[in-house]
């Protein structure tokens, strides 16, 4: 029978994995600021805080189950190794990936290997990661060559394993905890409760903790989709190991914010004290405690949902440190894009369909894939099936899937570039500065008016009237931009330029010449167009007068489209003008040689009008 | 050029004209419009196209912004790739062919001062570098901002003798001004210094705490330096368990002679 | 209406032809895996390029077929084939419309070409219909994707002259504006799925076609075999 369960998860990784095409193309055509909703306070976000600072913690499952089958000689966990140290290679590869996603500068990415900073924790942090990626393809190596013709290269490698096992150990141990160090520079940005010297041990504490979790929720979920029997043997003995270490870094954690006398700070109700009992709670205590009780290890469930929940709350921890609880010094609130929720969905889904490809093809847990290669040869021989609308035979077995996974991935990416934002978001016409000060910035440009916030707010109704204009929860508010009020100040029109007329009339001092002395948000003491203009465009016989007498001025599409034409076709139809595409598109707008085509030819009497059909 | 220069801002002399910003994006080559502020950007009027900025307080109060060229620089210690420099002198500067984008110095900057070209494909760190490259070159004495004030309200000088201008003045007006330097023991010290009669901490990401003295880069050195040790050491840690177990393997299967000929044998994984 | 327009000429205008592309992209990669496929099972593994080369262009310019007996109908089809190709592509207004979009730009038809093309373009269309429904065989083999796509095809330059020439247009403006926009767009989305395929997949269906001669003799009876269906017809 044919795994639909493994078939649909696939197809919605495929999915994810388009919509996040779509989005690397603009981010990559367009820039950062167009992709994603970093600003200059929160230059770090998602990426780095999900798919780097937890990517990173997340593959820890491969260097801590290779020192406890390897170097522990812990036997029991053997059946995990291949799949962690699988897990562990394309986690790195993803932490790569998604730099490259959020580096500004992504083509310079090799920059660290020539010019070196030791100072620089993030520099450590590349040379490990890299030297660990080229570890761990070592390490991957010999299950892929397994069952090749290149058996000579596959013992060579088996041969050396151990010692590249010891150094993929030394390798994460530095990194894991230098991640911590990258934050050693930020107490001015990061919350107290996350802010501590022991910030290098508990990321490394944490990782192995993490790493364990990471184990069982993989093998639970591998087990899950394949339909085969859940290792409890092997996920009960990790959870024993797993509560011992959370319950260390569940003492050193404590100990450490009780030493820098910040215990208080937990329970001070604050969004940042619950979010660290929330964090802890998820990650360490529930786990630490259940994964004691012998009927919490039996239950293939169970250790499911307690790993699954460790797991988040560890990625949690790691998108505080990094990200949430800087909230607090930065005062700008920071949430992800959907962008760049797509792309580091995308970036996951591409390692799992990676991961299934070589957990199908390629002997990581050897009884497994022969069932997968029994179910294959089965839809081999099954019947091809065909598309009725576009008359094709699909084919059998894997093209056929291979159609689906293709269409989804192709849908998916058009309709994530016809979502995806084409420009950079702004706040455009929002007021600004207004706590305190009297001038105000309104407009795309540098336009400042004079802003009486007093006045404003004993008008509208005294010390209860904020909400009139602050919070209306508008796209980007700030402030509420003055034309939701003053909507008459914003007649939707660009046939007056403003800028213009002030430059002319003699810059700042001049505003009173048109908007009166006393009221200059009032209309009705305001000068109209044909004040000033009478002679040049108020002549009688011109139809642009009455447009210009409605106080809304019109557009400059409506002015030309509602003005222009009717007198541009009339003419078209004079035989006089002998002019007969003046009725015609191309006759002001520039399209190339059409518009001189359009206006000049000259076409021999008698024919005209063909033009204008 | 002089060695360790330095500017000194009285904020009680500043008339907000912005003077300043104004010569600061002239002789930077910057665009005089400033572009529609990104969400979520900070509301002290930085970005990568204003260098320098005036910030209003409450009372005509005006503070000018502006790198601080620290002493010991977050930045530059941070940066991987050594694309922000302190020179010899003592401006910090930048080298965009050198950058790869991190964005980390943004984030070790501790008065939020290196802003990033968002709607460029290919962008880079932008703040105020002391007109390093114009003063270098002879073209120009002292920054452009500190010649534009027209208040004298912003001065340029070696760091001792503004050190010695801003004592002078806090001195002959003790009522007036806060008796603090901002800058002079600050993070390990910087290179601009602002006198000023409120408090400044608000400069600073630190929720208006004073930063403290000790300079950053001292916080990830400390755990930088042991880093070479922890990874020999965590090989020979590793080395000797495996080393243990083995022999001990090994003794116990020679103690259990032929009894135990079928235990797993030594590394089974490698079968 | 209006808005409707704006998001006719927007949003589902770059879904269209992003769907166009990558479905297209998708197609002949599939085709080259299955062709691949082909070539390696077929018994005769010599493939001639050059004779696949060769026929595609007598395909192209199908001079033998004017002196045939149906000449009107490729006649028809030639016209129709270059009416559908150049007017869309080298009308100034989608010109306009691409290089506000993405920046490209490119020489135009003038208004005078344009407009006997899109004439000429329906004339033949007409005759299609009208040879198709005449002769028998034709008749019988059209499925109803034929005459869905030869209306919508229609509809695109009928709305397309239409909106070219508002004056002469006695419905709403926007009405047909956002008819045009809604069948071009379909028939955007629609060729990677449907027999419009052709436009991207021509040269390689000649080299499926040249493909297939070289499976042994009797292939088709042992799939017959494989799936179970002796003596049927396929």
């Amino acid at each position: 029978m044919r795994n639909n369960r493994m078939f649909v998860f696939k197809a919605i990784l495929w999915c994810v994995a388009g919509l996040a095409a779509a989005v690397a193309v603009l981010r990559f055509a367009l820039g950062l600021g167009v992709a994603t909703a970093l600003s200059d306070t929160t230059p770090w976000g998602l990426w780095i805080g999900f798919d780097v600072m937890g990517g990173v913690a997340l593959a820890a499952g491969g260097f801590v189950i290779a020192a406890a089958v390897h170097v522990f000689h812990r036997e029991t966990f053997h059946a995990a190794a291949r799949p962690a140290i699988l897990t562990a290679f394309l986690g790195y590869g993803a932490v790569a990936v998604g730099l490259l996603f959020d580096l500004g500068l992504p083509w310079n990415i090799w920059h660290p290997m020539i010019f070196w900073n030791i100072h620089s924790p993030l520099f450590e942090v590349a040379w490990c990661v890299m030297l660990y990626l080229t570890v761990l393809a070592l390490e991957v190596a010999p299950v892929i060559l397994e069952r090749t013709p290149f058996q000579k290269a596959y013992r060579f490698l088996s041969r050396l394993a151990l010692p590249i096992m010891i150094l993929g150990i030394m390798l994460s141990t530095l990194h894991q905890s230098s991640l911590g160090s990258l934050l050693l520079i930020m107490p001015f940005r990061i919350y107290p409760l996350w802010y501590t010297h022991l910030l290098p041990e508990l990321f490394f504490i944490s990782a192995i903790c993490l790493g364990l979790n990471m184990v069982m929720f993989e093998s639970s979920i591998t087990s899950w989709l394949y339909r085969r029997e859940p290792e409890t043997k092997m996920l009960g003995g990790l959870a024993k190991l797993a509560s011992a270490a959370l319950a260390f870094y569940f003492v050193v954690r404590i100990a450490d914010l009780a030493y820098q006398h910040k215990l208080g700070l937990i329970f001070a109700g604050t969004w940042e004290g619950n979010l660290f009992i929330l964090e802890m709670l998820l990650s360490t205590v529930l786990p630490m405690v259940l994964y004691t009780l012998p009927a919490v290890r039996r239950s293939p469930t169970g250790l499911w949902l307690i790993s699954m929940g460790s797991v988040l709350g560890f990625v949690l921890n790691r998108v505080n440190a990094s990200g949430l609880s800087q909230v607090w010094a930065t005062r700008s609130f920071y949430f992800p894009a959907w962008t760049e929720f797509a792309i580091s969905l995308g970036i996951v889904s591409a390692c799992g369909l990676i991961f299934f490809f070589i957990q199908e093809h390629f002997p990581v847990d050897p009884h497994g894939l022969n069932d997968i290669e029994e179910q294959r040869e089965l839809a081999d021989k099954s019947s091809p099936a065909f598309a009725p609308f576009t008359q094709v035979w699909l084919g059998e077995g894997w093209r056929k899937s291979a159609r689906v996974y293709s269409m989804c991935f192709v849908v998916a990416m058009a309709l994530g570039l016809t979502l995806a934002p084409k420009t950079e978001p702004a706040v455009t016409r929002k007021a600004e500065r207004a706590r305190g000060a009297n001038v105000l910035r309104v407009g795309d440009g540098p336009r400042y008016v004079y802003f009486d916030h007093k006045r404003h707010q004993d008008e509208a109704g005294k010390e209860k009237s904020c909400g009139t204009c602050h919070h209306l929860h508008l796209a980007g508010d700030v402030g509420t931009p003055c034309s939701e009020c003053h909507r008459r100040l914003f007649v939707p029109t660009n046939v007056f330029d403003h800028d213009r007329h002030v430059e002319r009339a003699g810059g700042r001092e001049s505003c009173a010449k048109c908007h009166g002395p006393g009221e200059p948000q009032a209309l009705t003491v305001m000068k109209t167009c044909q004040d000033c203009h009478q002679k040049d465009m108020m002549a009688a016989g011109n139809t642009v007068v009455p447009a210009f007498k409605n106080p809304s001025a019109a557009s400059y599409k409506d002015a030309m489209h509602k003005m222009c034409i009717p007198c541009h076709v009339t003419k078209a139809a004079d035989p006089k003008v002998n002019l007969p595409n003046l009725g015609r598109c191309g006759a002001c707008h520039d399209s190339g040689t059409q518009s001189e085509k359009a206006y000049k030819t000259e076409v021999p009497p008698g024919q005209e009008g063909i033009g204008r059909t | 050029m002089i060695q360790n220069p330095c500017i000194l801002t009285d904020v009680t002399k500043c008339i907000g004209c912005e003077q300043c910003v104004a010569a600061c994006k002239k002789i930077n080559g910057l665009p005089a419009e400033d572009a529609p502020p990104r969400p979520g950007n900070s509301v002290d009027g930085l970005s990568a196209d204003r260098w320098t900025t005036i910030i209003r307080r409450p009372d005509n109060h005006f503070v000018r912004k502006q790198c601080r060229h620290c002493a010991e620089p977050a930045c530059v210690s941070v940066c991987p790739v050594g694309a922000l420099q302190k020179t010899a002198e003592g401006p910090v500067i930048y080298d965009k062919s050198v950058c790869m984008g991190c964005r980390y110095c943004m984030m070790s900057c501790p008065y939020g001062i290196p802003h990033y070209e968002w709607n460029s494909a290919a962008p880079s760190v932008r703040k105020c570098i002391m007109c390093y490259g114009n003063m270098k070159s002879g073209k120009i004495s002292e920054p452009a901002c500190v010649t534009a004030c027209p208040q004298k309200a912003t001065l340029f000088g070696t760091r001792d003798a503004m050190l010695a201008e801003a004592r002078k003045r806090l001195k002959a007006e003790p009522g007036k001004y806060v008796q603090t330097i901002w800058g002079e023991h600050e993070v390990g010290g910087t290179s601009v210094l602002l006198i000023a009669d409120i408090p400044l901490e608000f400069l600073a990401l630190n929720q208006g705490h004073p930063l403290g003295d000790t300079p950053l880069p001292e916080r990830t050195w400390a755990a930088l330096k042991p880093v070479p040790f922890e990874f020999v050491g965590m090989g020979l840690l590793m080395g000797g368990v495996y080393w243990i177990i083995e022999r001990r393997k090994k003794l116990a299967l020679e103690a259990g002679g032929a009894a135990a000929k079928d235990t797993r044998g030594e590394a089974g994984h490698e079968k | 209406m209006e808005s409707f327009l704006t998001f006719c000429r927007g949003p589902l205008l770059i879904l269209a032809f992003s769907v166009f592309f990558l479905g297209a992209a998708r197609q002949v990669a599939l085709t080259f895996v299955e062709l691949g496929r082909a070539y390696r099972r077929a018994g005769d593994q010599a493939v001639n390029l050059k004779f696949i080369f060769k026929r595609s262009l007598g395909w192209i310019i199908p001079v033998n077929g004017l002196r045939g007996t149906r000449w009107v109908y490729t006649a028809a089809s030639v016209v129709f084939h270059a009416g559908m190709l150049l007017v869309p592509l080298f009308l100034a207004g989608h010109i306009e419309l691409i290089r506000k979009g993405v920046g490209l730009a490119w020489p135009s038809l003038g208004p005078g070409a344009a407009d006997a093309l899109t004439l000429a373009t329906m004339a033949a269309l007409l005759a299609l219909v009208v040879l198709r429904v005449a002769s028998r065989a034709s008749r019988f083999l059209s499925t109803f994707q034929d005459w869905f796509l030869l209306a919508l095809c229609l509809t695109a330059f009928l709305t397309g002259y239409g909106v070219a020439h508002p004056l002469a247009n006695p419905l709403p403006f926007t009405f047909v504006y956002i008819v045009h926009l809604l069948s071009a767009e379909l028939l955007l989305v629609l060729v990677p799925f449907s027999k419009l395929g052709h436009v991207i997949l021509f040269p390689l269906t000649r080299a499926s076609w040249e493909m297939g001669w070289h499976f042994v003799p009797g292939a088709g009876e042992r799939i017959r075999t494989a799936l179970g269906k002796e003596g049927e017809p396929v």
